[in-house]
């Protein structure tokens, strides 16, 4: 995992203005690897007290948003990454990214606990649909799963059902998939998840 | 008595033909921000308002650093008291005026100077976010053009503005299509006020000025923005700030004056 300090690119506590979320997200590209589309970026916000609702969209908002349409037609910066996570979220930011997530139809994991390799425990932020969050539940309890697996086990849910959630969950980045055989095997993006 | 300019009495500069004899006037901060961008957008038409500016206001350090910086482009030197000033002011060109390290440090000097005049530490620094997202709106509609925020606290009282002599909210918005319908600079006004409206292309919404709301509704807060002929003031009582919109004498740019008090609201003097 790539982690990203806030800290170490501005000098206050507290974040406010798209013009610095906006430098905050060049940054933040500028700072990954080529070739990083399978790892996961840890963006930790360690000793910020607050962020405005501009600093969010323009940085992590954007961020999100590109990543669930790297097809996106706006000219701005996108990036393909397997998961984004912000962690050691102060409980004024996280009500703030809450408001902006909300707004936007996003939804971020804030890492808890992790590894160098992942998450472990992780608090979703965002509002999600009561169908997507029983996904994410459904999944979490199977720790990977095929659409068809999942469809096998609920019979209330058919498998294209169960296929459109899934595709869900990847694109809010809550979780990641790869190739079995002629499927995508679904994983959570972290082993544990609460809601915020 | 002496006589105080408020931003209305610089309305009145403005439409004035010949500049009225004072003698030694004082002049709040929302005044003195009003007059230094009236200064700076009139070229030889305001040569006398200035030469008068600067016989009533000369000695105000911080009136000489608006007007140098505003008329003439000389950045204010690094401030001598670094703890929690009185006053402040920052100069705003670039976007590293409001995303890099100094600027930083000026934010953490206001917020510092809030706490010493009385202001709880979360007040400092959520009055620190308004500031900063006025700031941030000076150089996202200026067009490159120069602008500042200033600051200056007394007891219990917090008084900042930010300014600009640019290209104003009107032309701002209309350069993206959602909103290149807007005719006038009230409209301009209300729809960032109303409607979040941003010049952004990839924001829906803009949401600066919903945290200066939040700041100054629950604190007898005032706010003065205007921008080309068009003034909105917002007045906070119980808890929300309620609007007024109306036409006001032509200057270019953006300029916001806010201004809040643990108590009842009185006017800062510029010192």
């Amino acid at each position: 995992m790539k982690r990203f300090r806030v800290r170490d690119h501005f000098e206050s506590d507290i974040l406010a203005g798209a013009t610095l979320g906006e430098r905050h997200l060049r940054l933040l590209l500028d700072h990954l690897p080529p070739g990083v589309a399978q790892n996961a970026i840890l963006i930790d916000f360690d000793g910020m007290v607050g962020a405005t609702g501009s600093y969010l969209k323009a940085f992590l908002v954007r961020l999100l948003a590109s990543r669930q349409a790297t097809l996106d037609p706006d000219p701005g910066p996108s990036v393909e990454v397997g998961s984004i996570f912000v962690t050691n979220l102060h409980e004024d930011v996280a009500t703030d990214l809450r408001g902006v997530l909300v707004e936007a139809g996003l939804a971020c994991l804030e890492a808890l606990e992790c590894d160098s390799e992942r998450v472990r425990k992780a608090r979703c932020h965002g509002n999600l649909e009561p169908a997507v969050r029983d996904a994410l539940e459904a999944l979490l309890a199977a720790r990977a799963a095929t659409a068809a697996d999942l469809g096998r086990k609920g019979k209330k849910i058919g498998v294209t059902a169960w296929h459109y959630r899934l595709g869900v969950l990847l694109k809010l980045g809550l979780a990641r998939r790869s190739k079995s055989d002629r499927s995508w095997l679904y994983e959570p993006a972290a082993m544990e998840v609460s809601h915020g | 008595m002496t006589t105080l300019l408020r931003p209305i009495d610089i309305d009145g500069l403005r439409r004035a033909k010949v500049v009225p004899t004072l003698t030694a006037p004082a002049i709040t901060l929302a005044g003195a921000i009003e007059l230094a961008c009236t200064i700076a957008s009139g070229g030889a038409e305001r040569a006398a308002l200035a030469e008068a500016a600067m016989r009533w206001f000369g000695e105000l350090t911080l009136w000489r650093a608006m007007v140098d910086w505003l008329v003439d482009g000389d950045r204010p030197p690094r401030p001598d008291v670094t703890s929690a000033p009185v006053s402040g002011m920052w100069a705003i060109e670039s976007e590293g005026d409001v995303a890099g390290t100094d600027w930083a440090l000026f934010q953490d000097r206001f917020r510092r100077s809030a706490t010493r005049h009385g202001f709880s530490s979360s007040l400092g620094a959520a009055l620190s976010r308004a500031l900063a997202e006025m700031a941030d709106n000076v150089y996202q509609h200026s067009g490159g053009a120069r602008g500042l925020a200033v600051f200056q606290f007394d007891q219990k009282r917090a008084s900042w503005c930010v300014a600009d002599v640019g290209q104003g909210v009107l032309a701002s918005l209309r350069s993206n299509e959602r909103w290149s319908h807007l005719k006038t600079a009230r409209d301009a006004l209300v729809a960032v006020w109303h409607d979040r409206a941003t010049r952004r292309p990839d924001a829906r919404t803009g949401d600066g000025f919903r945290q200066v709301e939040l700041s100054l509704a629950a604190l007898n807060g005032h706010l003065r923005f205007r921008t080309g002929d068009a003034l909105l003031e917002l007045s906070g009582e119980d808890g929300a700030l309620r609007p007024s919109s109306r036409t006001n004498p032509m200057l270019p740019g953006l300029q916001i004056s806010a201004a809040c008090a643990l108590g009842d609201p009185v006017d800062v003097h510029l010192k």
